[in-house]
């Protein structure tokens, strides 16, 4: 199974509310999704109901919360991309298929990531994320 | 300039997810580590530069970066306390690699629909295709060899140097699943 990540359809609808002006929160939230087997991204995965049957994780270090460092960066045109940088530190025996790039409200994912493989994570294991997203002037 | 070259605008969006899964064994001493909170000024990897104005996480208004207010909350939010693995003896927080995840892209579509560029996406589907299941189970088997249970090659935990073509990719894998072969 590859790593698969992407933009799901309802991020990109949060980013275009953000851009109109209207009630809408930028990338503030993180969590790990639990899954036995691995996942495959999806841009119709929603944060209430993500890839396959994966769940959010609720606890052992892994639940939602909010990502350590956030920042602007440059790729092709100045500003066109965003860093995002988090290490979970779990504190029990879990597994984790993927993660969700969540907004403030904690109601909309604008990222989902599948990983390679299930980590089967123990206490205290860490998992680092170093995210880069572009938007692409091609 | 014709008008669709100058309103041809963004095309997408590309997102590159490296996740570095490690273990508790602090990497300098070899001590198991402890779970403590530490401030996560100390620990973020990046500092975000601040605009004119920014949004606060504290109180949830827009601040002046220059402002005493927005500087005193953007130093109360950078550092609050975060958990991390601490080591008792040295106070390191880095644990041994147990594997770093890969990410593979899709494949391009053809540009066109001549026989050449036909078989240049097909070449390619099959390249990310086995080069997919060649990370896939790397990181499978450096899971299941965690390294404080046994020592593997780096590559399988890093994935670098990565298989290059079709037939790297298929040798790669043969020599994964071999006991005899995947130390060597």
């Amino acid at each position: 199974m590859a790593q698969t990540q992407t933009w799901t359809d309802t991020g990109i609808a949060e980013l275009i509310l953000l851009l109109r002006e209207e009630p809408a929160t930028g990338m503030e939230s993180i969590v790990c999704l639990n899954m036995a087997t691995p996942c495959t991204a999806a841009v119709a995965s929603t944060y209430a109901d993500p890839a396959d049957t994966a769940t959010h994780h609720t606890d052992s270090g892994l639940s939602i919360v909010a990502i350590d460092t956030v920042a602007g960066d440059t790729v092709n045109t100045a500003g066109d991309t965003i860093l995002f940088d988090h290490v979970f530190t779990a504190t029990a025996t879990k597994n984790v298929a993927g993660i969700h790039v969540c907004n403030n409200d904690d109601d909309v994912a604008f990222i989902e990531c599948c990983l390679n493989a299930v980590l089967a994570v123990e206490n205290p294991d860490t998992i680092t994320i170093d995210g880069q997203s572009t938007i692409d002037q091609a | 300039m014709d008008n669709l070259a100058q309103t041809k605008g963004k095309t997408g969006i590309t997102t590159k997810l490296p996740v570095d899964f490690r273990n508790g064994i602090c990497i300098e001493c070899q001590t198991q580590m402890e779970v403590q909170q530490v401030k996560l000024s100390s620990v973020a990897r990046f500092v975000p530069p601040l605009g004119k104005t920014f949004k606060c996480n504290i109180c949830g208004e827009v601040h002046d970066s220059d402002s005493e207010i927005g500087i005193a909350h953007w130093k109360e939010w950078r550092d609050r306390l975060v958990n991390r693995p601490v080591c008792p003896k040295c106070g390191g927080m880095i644990g041994h690699l147990i594997v770093r995840t890969t990410t593979i892209p899709s494949p391009e579509a053809p540009k066109c629909i001549k026989l050449p560029c036909i078989i240049k996406f097909i070449k390619r589907s099959l390249f990310l295709g086995y080069l997919a299941s060649y990370h896939s189970q790397r990181v499978a088997y450096a899971q299941a060899h965690r390294p404080e249970k046994s020592k593997i090659l780096d590559r399988y935990r890093t994935g670098e140097p990565s298989p290059k073509n079709i037939w790297q990719c298929i040798y790669a894998i043969r020599k994964l699943r071999n006991p005899l072969l995947r130390n060597i």
